[in-house]
């Protein structure tokens, strides 16, 4: 792993090129997988580039610096726009946990990093799996490599995945994957979605390259649902936009707005995470 | 860690978090081991000090869980005498395990020569009491009847060690809220309630209601609903009066034998939720067979290295072959109390060997064929009760099914069966034997008989030597 | 190299950094023609944005713009302007 890392490095000679090689292993490195190059470059006395010593202590003050320990959990991709995130345990340490679908941003992310997003979500309680749109399209054309169109692409995540074996499945989404978020819950019959600052159909139409997408599907999901999941919208108190989004979503069907108090921008989860609070702020999400 | 240590921590980090529940009360854990201290105090200003073994019979499950609790905060050894058991069956066992004193309810729950305790007398008489000395874990301290269903109950002793490494290889009950219908008395329900006051979870108590298990779920948000295969069957007739369970509620199966026919109608029609587990009273938890896992072959899991299957030389079979299962756990019991021939023969080499037939399949599945005891040999041809018992059963009249042996001075033993069918089908035993003969051949019953009703223990397991004591009357 | 292409670079880079601004019906299209601009200020680009958007620059365009620079922008249309400078001389 470090021994890829550096060949990776050496391909680097601008600041941006150094910058999208640390953006793309922040997007999809485990912690542990990062905790061990930062170990791994110290342990062996490499000398890496400046950008590199930055990076690796940057990373090591965002997973560690408050001494907390290294979750386990071992990546294992399950198809191009997917990847799954599990500590190692057999089917009775499996069934205790909860399943997590976690629909990203346009960047790919959660608002932050992945590894440091799991640094705070205690590896026996959970199993993550994290999906990405690279086309930016709210997820519209399905999960790469699961499918053409996002009810293909959900169903087929759903027989890969198994929710019935956890102890509960629920949906996370972020930004741009708040819709597929909701969508998945209702159509999976997931316990829970929580949509943080999460668009709508509405953001559908106002984006240019989805502008001639349909959402229909999602309407009837929601009409054919023997049971909806209980629904979690996540806004800052004072990001008017998002606040937006909440109260349109609301509309569609059943759900609780969580107002982040004082939160002015649209990354409240890092902003949460700055203040310290986002254990607690998770653990009231996820559990 | 004693029990009364470990529920005192919890009554610091989750106080208010519910330890017992019923339809009358609720004990938080601050509150549960307020009230098992008292008991305990007053338990021993009353005599009971721990150096005799104390008889326990207590209808209440809460009452029942109170008295345990207290008696091993005070390091005293116990056994169930349970209210349901007839007396001569609950003298007996007293007499094995030597109990000293009776700790019950009624004048009817004595023992003759055998001092008696009035368990709500002394709770009345709550004082002050001195505080309860701390007493060594290692102490064996609960007595619970072991697996089996011939020939006299073996009995184990655990200690609270062994409970807490029973509890922590046990499924996570941690947050969870569990139901058994099955009384606390009973072995698996003591030591499940037990498991789950361990890690903190909440055991739901029915304590009495008479209320559908269905009904049970909803009203106090279950998470798990813990059944025995006869209660599985139960719940689907519960579910088609009252309706489906909460999608919250998982459902485990455990404690004998889950026939495909069972597993597929709940999942059908009772939740998908479906897990189907696999353990013994020695040993604890092996494994658990979630909710993807339920096919023809009624596997129960796969599970962890400690799970070995042998061939007759004993040496390991291979994946697919059937032998005889051994098993290892942290905590298990090592030896059986006052019963050394059966020790012996059970208990090898840090193994414990509980006599069933089993294949860890291919793909890792454990799949347990019945008691190697169980097994009929007729003119050297193997056959295994469980077999028939499947075939039969998938025949569309066919509830359930039970197969075993008609002894024959000529063939050695001639596997018979007896069926219950399903509510308003006719089929006569003819057609039954004929529809085996096509699945089995030569392992095919000669006979089958419909009966009303087969003839079951207060577990629910068949009583087979009854019914061949039945079939050797001439025919009518 | 056109303007079109340093915007189209642009709105990418933008695009990666999850600007939501960037994708809307009613500012791609006219920002590519060259008849809207918006402020960095509305643009509320976070750390990771910036970065996105001067990787994209640096792999579309072959111009080395470090992250703190995009300061001395006030507009996208500045931008545009500066990098069409250094890559004609």
């Amino acid at each position: 792993m470090v021994d890829a890392y550096l060949a990776k490095l050496a391909l680097c000679t601008t600041p941006n090129q150094f910058n999208r090689l640390h953006i793309a292993l922040e997007s999809l490195l485990a912690p542990a997988e990062i905790c061990a190059l930062i170990d791994g470059v110290r342990e062996r006395s490499l000398a890496v580039p400046p950008a590199s010593v930055y990076w690796l202590g940057q990373m090591d003050t965002l997973l560690r610096g408050d001494g907390r320990r290294v979750q386990g959990y071992v990546r294992h991709a399950i198809a191009q726009g997917a990847s799954a995130y599990a500590a190692p345990g057999d089917d009775r340490a499996r069934m205790g946990r909860t399943l997590v679908l976690a629909f990203t941003g346009d960047a790919g992310r959660l608002m932050m990093p992945i590894s440091l997003f799991l640094q705070h979500c205690p590896a026996d309680r959970y199993e993550f799996v994290l999906l990405t749109d690279q086309t930016r399209s709210f997820f519209l054309p399905g999960i790469t490599g699961l499918g053409n169109d996002f009810p293909t692409s959900i169903a087929r995540l759903r027989d890969l995945c198994a929710p019935s074996r956890f102890g509960r499945a629920i949906s996370f989404g972020t930004s741009a994957g708040g819709l597929a978020t909701v969508w998945a819950a209702v159509a999976l019959g997931l316990a829970r979605a929580v949509s943080v600052g999460g668009v709508t159909p509405a953001e559908v139409t106002e984006r240019d390259r989805t502008k001639h997408m349909s959402t229909e599907a999602f309407d009837d999901a929601i009409r054919r649902a023997t049971r909806l999941p209980e629904v979690l919208l996540v806004a800052g108190e004072r990001h008017e936009r998002d606040q937006g989004k909440a109260l349109t979503m609301s509309a569609l069907l059943p759900a609780t707005t969580i107002t982040v108090p004082g939160a002015e921008n649209h990354n409240v989860l890092f902003d949460v995470w700055k203040a310290g609070g986002l254990d607690d702020l998770l653990d009231r999400l996820l559990a | 860690m004693t029990f009364a240590e470990r529920l005192e921590r919890h009554a610091r980090d989750r106080a208010d978090v519910p330890a017992l529940v019923s339809a009358r009360a609720t004990l938080t854990f601050g509150a549960l081991v307020h009230e098992v201290d008292r008991l305990a105090r007053t338990l021993r200003a009353s005599g009971i000090d721990g150096s005799r073994i104390v008889g326990v019979t207590v209808r209440g499950e809460i009452d029942h869980l109170l008295a345990t609790l207290a008696l091993l905060a005070l390091g005293c050894p116990m056994v169930a005498l349970a209210s349901r058991e007839p007396a001569a069956t609950r003298a007996r066992l007293a007499l094995r395990v030597g109990v000293a004193l009776v700790l019950g309810e009624r004048p009817d729950d004595a023992i003759d020569g055998v001092p008696f305790a009035d368990f709500h007398a002394i709770r009345a008489n709550a004082g002050a009491g001195s505080a309860v000395p701390r007493h060594d874990p290692s102490r064996p301290l609960l007595y619970l009847t072991g697996s089996g269903t011939t020939g006299e109950p073996k009995i184990i002793a655990f200690s609270e060690r062994d409970l807490s490494m029973q509890s922590d290889a046990h499924i996570d009950y941690s947050r969870e809220r569990v139901l058994r219908p099955a009384h606390v008395e009973y072995n698996n329900s003591k030591r499940m309630r037990l498991y789950t006051l361990w890690q903190g979870g909440t055991c739901i108590l029915a304590d009495g209601a008479t209320d559908a298990p269905t009904l049970l779920c909803a009203r106090h948000a279950v998470t798990w609903l813990e059944l025995s295969p006869m209660h599985g069957a139960s719940l689907l007739e519960a579910t088609r009066v009252h309706g489906p369970l909460p999608a919250y509620t998982r459902v485990r199966i455990g404690g004998a034998r889950a026939p495909i026919a069972l597993r597929r109608a709940i999942l059908a029609e009772v939740t998908p939720r479906l897990y189907v587990s696999y353990g013994t009273t020695e040993t604890s938890f092996v494994s658990v067979a979630d909710p993807t896992m339920h096919d023809e072959r009624e596997p129960v899991g796969r599970p962890t290295p400690d799970t070995e299957v042998l061939r007759a030389d004993r040496t390991r079979a291979a994946p697919g072959e059937s032998g005889t299962i051994r098993l290892r756990a942290p905590g298990m019991a090592t030896a059986y109390v006052g019963d050394d021939v059966a020790t012996v023969r059970h208990f090898r080499d840090g193994w414990f060997e509980p006599g069933d037939l089993a294949t860890l399949d291919v793909d890792g599945q454990l799949i347990i064929h019945g008691r190697a005891d169980d097994m009929m040999i007729m003119n050297g041809i193997n056959i295994y009760p469980v077999e028939i018992e499947r075939i039969l059963e998938r025949h569309p009249a066919v509830e359930t099914a039970a197969a075993f042996p008609l002894p024959s001075g000529v063939h050695g033993q001639i596997p018979v069966a007896a069926v219950e069918l399903r509510a308003g089908m006719r089929c006569a035993g003819g057609e039954l034997v004929a529809f085996a003969r096509d699945a089995l051949g030569v392992r095919a019953p000669r006979r089958v008989e419909v009966v009303a009703a087969l003839p079951r223990n207060a577990q629910g397991k068949v009583l087979k030597r009854e019914l061949a004591a039945g079939f050797a009357r001439p025919d009518a | 190299m056109d303007a079109r292409t340093i915007r189209e670079a642009l709105v990418e880079g933008l695009e990666a950094g999850a600007v939501a601004k960037a994708s809307r019906v009613d500012f791609r299209g006219p920002f590519l023609d060259g008849a809207l601009d918006a402020t960095f200020a509305e643009l509320e680009l976070d750390s990771l944005a910036r970065m996105e958007l001067c990787i994209a620059i640096e792999v579309a365009l072959g111009v080395s713009l470090a992250p703190e620079e995009l300061e001395r922008y006030p507009t996208l249309g500045a931008l545009v302007a500066d990098i069409e400078e250094r890559l004609r001389g």
